[in-house]
């Protein structure tokens, strides 16, 4: 069985910390010397203790539900800030097709004081990969027109000492049983130069996968990681796009995939940073779609964090029954 | 016949007042919000050079209009609650009257009635009738206004987004058609409907025996008094004007299919520029920049720009 569920999440370090203090210190790390909205000191002591548990909770839902699902594989959408890549060689697209490799959870570090090396051996855990299904997805979008780069071996170059990027690293512990694979697909999140993928490019990549993986026999969830507005350290670091987030989870809970387009189809100091990890989510969204048209994501929650520079998301789209199922013009796949 | 010239300019009232008064009209326009780190930048010093090069923005644009020997001169702007209120808010709509007046003052910024004057244009009936006639042919359901009644502000009558722009680039005894398109009351305009009104603009026009010019007056990048006010998005803006600098008017059309603080405010009169530029380029003309300011103090990317169709 093949894409059956969608998930799409926010990952910022600071929603896996469990302390005010931890909080404060990436505010400050990030936000320091950059002018802050009047929402900023709203977010004190007491409110932030409210939103520790909340923010868990936002994740274990999300987990009990992929948990329901039951999937042999995860493909994790996510993208690269000069992690694996350098200024040497950045795709627009990639795929991993190497075998399991490694990635670290260290956001808990800003809870302590001192803070240990961010990249200590105990924060190290391994990744499963489905290669398999990794070589299906990657071939696949190569025969469909799309240009993805073939990464067979995991060799960052930024941040050798971190294993595969922090979109997976930050939350797939929070959402997934680590003992299922994933997929490893890199779109560009970051803003050009050069010209990066648009929201009606994100959508068109979502819906090639879900037609490759419609041959699977597997049961595949889809996983877009990051977002929703953010650009921690840019010139509006720590100003969180209301309208924007909500009119994008809006898109998601009416099945209004095609909307989407109007994503990066101009450019903004709105729409730079970490907001551009909202293509992510957008490829999900084609995905679901192309597997079943007008599918509703539920909305779990939505904070907007400005501590965390972050308007903080989280999202699914609940397991599609097979008799819904349509892809393309063909005809509705039979039920079992 | 043909256009003759397309121009647009953005509008602050700072554009249209001494520089002394810059710091205080500043201070009304950001009300209390907290300020972006280039807003430092702008120096008093660099704030004198701001000035010069508006004066000599407008001094060009004023001085290529009178070349342009124009018999009537089409103004799109953006109403903000003066002429039209609650009880109807047009999507496009154009006066068809002699004449239309409006007070130049601003209270916004702490100005009184006595600090300016009620600023009065003659207005091109013929050229207007035909334009509103022949818009609704080409299928744009648009709002014809046969005498000035302005419910929104009865005592104050067109903004200064109108009359500013008049005053400055238009000569005193040419007639103006005012156009308006709702940039500010929601449900907007959608932006893809700017390059076909745009095109349907160029086309009826060239009909008539009279010299027209268009101007857009707005935009661009800001939210003067409102949330993001004082933030001026110069990656839009770029955007903005190399689309428009390349004839590329159409891609702009998108910026409202979704929501963000950035497209709000101000941002929102950008529809204004894509009807324009798509309207020249439909004559072959693309835009060329006299300047362009990252103009913080008036919380709007400022802009200014003609279009000059090929001759012959």
């Amino acid at each position: 069985m093949p894409i059956r569920m969608g998930i799409c999440t926010s990952h910022a370090p600071s929603l896996f910390f469990s302390t005010y203090d931890g909080w404060q210190r990436m505010h400050h790390r990030l936000n320091d010397g950059h002018p802050q909205p009047p929402e900023t000191e709203l977010e004190n002591e007491e409110l932030i203790a409210q939103r520790v548990p909340q923010i868990r909770q936002n994740f274990a839902t999300i987990k009990e539900e992929v948990a329901k699902f039951k999937p042999d594989a995860i493909v994790a959408v996510i993208g690269d800030q000069r992690e694996m890549f350098d200024g040497s060689n950045i795709p627009n697209l990639a795929v991993y097709v190497g075998p399991d490799t490694w990635t670290m959870h260290n956001t808990g570090l800003m809870d302590e004081d001192p803070m240990p090396s961010p990249y200590d051996e105990k924060f190290r855990y391994p990744v499963k990969v489905d290669q398999e299904l990794s070589s299906a997805i990657l071939n696949g979008l190569v025969e469909d027109g799309f240009d993805a780069a073939i990464i067979e071996e995991m060799n960052a170059q930024s941040q050798p000492e971190r294993g595969m990027p922090h979109g997976w690293g930050n939350p797939a512990p929070y959402l997934f049983d680590l003992d299922v694979p994933m997929v490893l697909v890199l779109v560009n999140v970051d803003d050009g130069p050069p010209v990066i993928l648009n929201g009606e490019r994100c959508l068109a990549i979502g819906r090639s996968i879900a037609r490759i993986l419609e041959k699977s026999d597997k049961r595949i969830a889809i996983y877009g990681s990051g977002g929703m507005s953010h650009d921690p350290r840019g010139p509006r670091s720590g100003w969180v796009d209301e309208p924007l987030d909500n009119w994008f989870l809006d898109q998601l809970e009416s099945g209004n995939a095609d909307a989407l387009k109007a994503m990066f189809s101009f450019r903004s100091e709105n729409f730079v940073g970490g907001t551009g990890e909202l293509r992510c989510w957008t490829v999900v969204a084609g995905a679901i779609d192309e597997v079943s048209k007008g599918h509703k994501a539920q909305r779990v929650d939505y904070i907007p964090a400005r501590k965390v520079t972050t308007g903080a998301g989280w999202a699914y789209w609940p397991a599609i029954e097979e008799q819904r199922v349509t892809i393309r013009d063909e005809a509705v796949v039979a039920a079992g | 016949m043909p256009l003759v010239l397309g121009m647009g300019v953005s509008h602050s009232p700072t554009l249209y007042r001494p520089r002394e008064r810059w710091p205080d009209i500043y201070k009304a326009l950001i009300k209390d919000v907290p300020q972006p780190n280039r807003a430092g930048e702008e120096t008093p010093e660099q704030l004198d050079g701001f000035n010069t090069r508006i004066q000599a923005a407008f001094d060009a644009l004023r001085s290529r209009l009178a070349d342009a020997r124009p018999d009537a001169v089409v103004v799109l702007s953006a109403d903000k609650g003066r002429v039209f209120s609650a009880t109807q808010t047009p999507q496009i709509s154009v006066y068809v009257g002699d004449e239309i007046w409006g007070t130049t003052h601003y209270s916004y910024i702490g100005e009184e009635p006595a600090d300016g004057e009620t600023a009065t244009l003659a207005c091109h009936a013929a050229v207007s009738a035909w334009l509103v006639d022949e818009l609704v042919e080409e299928g744009f359901d648009a709002n014809v206004n046969r005498f000035f009644k302005p419910l929104g502000a009865p005592e104050d009558g067109a903004g200064q987004e109108l009359t500013d722009p008049v005053r400055r680039i238009v000569a005193h005894d040419v007639p103006i058609v005012p156009v308006w398109i709702n940039a500010h009351r929601k449900p907007t305009i959608g932006g893809r409907r700017m390059p076909s009104l745009g095109r349907a603009l160029a086309k009826v026009l060239d009909e008539r025996e009279e010299r027209i010019a268009v101007i857009a007056s707005g935009g661009l990048s800001g939210d003067p008094q409102g949330y993001l006010a004082g933030w001026v998005d110069e990656r839009l803006d770029d955007w903005i004007t190399s689309r428009l600098r390349r004839g590329k008017s159409e891609q702009l059309g998108s910026m409202w299919d979704l929501d963000s603080d950035t497209v709000r405010g101000a941002t929102g009169e950008v529809r204004l520029w894509i009807a324009l530029g798509s309207a020249m380029e439909s004559l072959g003309a693309k835009a060329k920049f006299v300047d362009y300011i990252r103009f913080h103090h008036a919380t709007v990317g400022t802009a200014f720009a003609y279009w000059e169709p090929p001759q012959g």
